[in-house]
C-alpha cells in the first residue's frame, strides 16, 4: 500500500483507535449478514493497519451507509467516515480496484455507483430509465427487473425523456476540478 | 413569521421527477391548503446522493454545496426537501462547512466561487412539525382517515446521524405518526421504524433487498398495518416495487400499499383523486384507501 501517504493511514487508525470491540455495531447492522468480515472485526483490522484483509472483504461496498453503526457506537467513532475514507481510496486507484474490485458482489456494486455518477454526471440530475438499463447492460444481468419495466411505463413511474440542467456545463467542471486537484494533490 | 404568509424555496430531488413524482405532487397539494408556498429552486442538481460520499469526499460536499449557493441567489435562507437522503446530504453539506475552513476552500475552489453558508435545509416533516403544528394540521382534515390503521416508516435518514437529523428521536421517532394520528388515523407501534431497506443495493444486489423489505413487510403485517406511512422515495420504491418479487420469486403476496406520508394527509385534508396518484403505485391502493375517497 505505498501508494498512500502514511500519515493518512495513521489518521484512519488513531480514529478507530478507541474501538474495545463491544460489538454494538455488528448487532445493528442490517446487512451484516452478507459481509466478509463484520464492522467491529474491519475495526479490528484496521487498528492492526490490515489493509490488506479490509479491502479483501466485501464489507466496505456491502454497507449502504445505514448510519446505524455510528449513530450507536458508546466510543462516538465516525465509522461511516472511517469507510468513506476506505471507499474513496479504492475509487481514486486502479490499481487497488484491479486488486480487489473485479469480482462478485463487490463488482456489481462499485458498477452501480459508477454508472449512478456518470448518469448524474451527463444529465445534473438522475435519469432513472437509463440508470437501470446501463446497469443492466454492462453487469451483464440483462433481464434484472425487466419484467417490471412494462407496468412502471404504464403507470407513469418511468419519465420518458431526460431533462438536461441549463447550467450542466458548469456542474461537469465540479467532477472535472475534483479530479485536477486530486491529481495535483498526488 | 407567521406561518400561513410563508415561502420555502423548494428543492424535489431527482426522484420526485421519475419514480416518486406522487410524492412531489402530494406534498405540494399539502403545503398549498397550508397556505405555504414552496419555490421551487431553479436548476437545482443532484446531490450526489451514496455514490458520492462513496467516491470522494470533496465531490459528496460539492454538489451539494451547488444547491445550496443557488438558495442563497434565490434570496432565501431556508430550503425545504422531501427526500430523507437529500436533506442528509444538503444539511451533512452546511454543517461540516460551517466548522472546516480547510474543506470550505477546497469546496470553492472545484466550486469555482465563493460558498456563501447562512442556508437552512429542513426537511417537510420538520416543517410541518415545527412551524406549522398539529392543530393546524388537524384544523384541514375534512375526510378523516378513521380506523386506518398505518406504521410510519421512517428509514435511515430521517433519523441518522442524529446530529444531523435533529428534529425527532434516534431509535424511536414519533413525528409521522403524531401527524397520522392529526389525520384521524390510528397510528399503530412497530418493531421496524427506522431498521434499513436495503437503499442503493436495489440496483445491484435486489436479492439482498428484498431480504430485507420481506422482514419489514411481514412485520408491519403482524402489527396488522393496512398501509405503511413513508418519507423516502428509495423506501418507497423497495417497499412498493419489490412486493412483486416476493409475490414472483417466493409466492408472498402481502398486498401492503407504501405511501408517502404526504398522500395520505392530502387524502385526509380532501384533495382531489388526481393529486393522490394512488395508480401509481405497484401494489393496488385503491381497495384499501378508496373508501375514504369516496366518502
Amino acid at each position: 500500500m505505498q501508494a498512500h501517504p502514511h500519515t493518512e493511514q495513521d489518521e484512519l487508525k488513531v480514529m478507530g483507535a478507541k474501538c474495545y470491540q463491544c460489538g454494538k455495531c455488528s448487532a445493528g447492522c442490517p446487512l451484516a449478514s452478507q459481509m466478509e468480515l463484520s464492522t467491529s472485526q474491519m475495526m479490528r483490522q484496521l487498528q492492526l493497519g490490515n489493509y490488506d484483509a479490509i479491502y479483501r472483504s466485501n464489507s466496505l461496498w456491502v454497507c449502504v451507509a445505514c448510519e446505524t453503526c455510528q449513530s450507536r457506537c458508546p466510543q462516538e467513532i465516525k465509522i461511516v467516515e472511517i469507510w468513506d475514507t476506505l471507499r474513496n481510496r479504492l475509487f481514486a486507484d486502479k490499481k487497488l480496484q484491479r486488486k480487489y474490485a473485479t469480482k462478485g458482489a463487490v463488482r456489481h456494486i462499485l458498477l452501480a455507483h459508477k454508472i449512478f455518477l456518470s448518469n448524474i454526471y451527463t444529465f445534473g440530475r438522475i435519469f432513472e430509465p437509463m440508470l437501470a438499463a446501463i446497469y443492466n447492460l454492462r453487469s451483464g444481468d440483462l433481464f434484472k427487473d425487466a419484467s417490471k419495466g412494462p407496468s412502471l411505463l404504464v403507470k407513469g413511474k418511468l419519465p420518458l425523456l431526460p431533462h438536461r440542467i441549463n447550467g450542466i456545463k458548469e456542474f461537469q467542471r465540479i467532477f472535472k476540478n475534483v479530479e485536477k486537484y486530486r491529481a495535483q494533490k498526488g | 413569521m407567521d406561518i400561513e404568509k410563508r415561502e420555502y424555496a423548494y428543492y424535489p430531488g431527482c426522484s420526485l421527477e421519475g419514480m416518486a413524482k406522487e410524492f412531489d405532487i402530494a406534498t405540494k397539494e399539502v403545503f398549498t391548503r397550508l397556505g405555504i408556498k414552496l419555490s421551487e429552486l431553479a436548476d437545482w442538481s443532484c446531490c450526489g446522493a451514496t455514490a458520492a460520499h462513496y467516491k470522494d469526499r470533496l465531490l459528496a460536499y460539492a454538489l451539494p454545496a451547488r444547491n445550496l449557493n443557488l438558495v442563497g441567489k434565490s434570496g432565501k435562507s431556508e430550503v425545504a426537501i422531501s427526500c430523507a437522503a437529500c436533506f442528509s446530504r444538503l444539511k451533512t453539506t452546511t454543517m461540516q462547512l460551517e466548522h472546516d475552513s480547510k474543506l470550505k476552500a477546497e469546496v470553492e475552489l472545484v466550486l469555482e466561487e465563493k460558498y456563501e453558508g447562512g442556508v437552512k435545509p429542513l426537511h417537510i416533516l420538520e416543517i410541518l412539525m415545527q412551524s406549522v403544528g398539529t392543530a393546524r394540521l388537524q384544523a384541514l382534515v375534512t375526510k378523516p382517515l378513521k380506523s386506518l390503521r398505518v406504521v410510519s416508516y421512517y428509514g435511515c435518514l430521517l433519523v441518522r446521524p442524529p446530529e444531523v437529523a435533529t428534529f425527532d428521536d434516534l431509535e424511536n421517532p414519533t413525528s409521522m405518526d403524531k401527524i397520522m394520528e392529526c389525520m384521524g388515523a390510528v397510528a399503530v407501534d412497530w418493531p421496524m421504524k427506522t431498521e434499513c431497506c436495503g437503499a442503493s443495493l436495489t440496483l445491484s444486489k435486489s436479492d439482498w433487498v428484498l431480504n430485507l423489505v420481506e422482514k419489514l413487510l411481514r412485520e408491519a403485517k403482524d402489527a396488522k398495518a393496512q398501509v405503511i406511512a413513508v418519507a423516502c422515495p428509495l423506501c418507497q420504491a423497495n417497499l412498493d416495487m419489490r412486493q412483486i418479487d416476493l409475490q414472483n420469486q417466493k409466492r408472498i403476496d402481502f398486498k401492503m400499499p407504501v405511501l408517502y406520508f404526504t398522500q395520505l394527509m392530502a387524502l385526509a385534508m380532501g384533495a382531489q383523486k388526481e393529486k393522490l396518484s394512488f395508480h401509481r403505485h405497484l401494489v393496488e391502493v385503491q381497495s384499501t384507501l378508496g373508501a375514504y375517497l369516496n366518502q
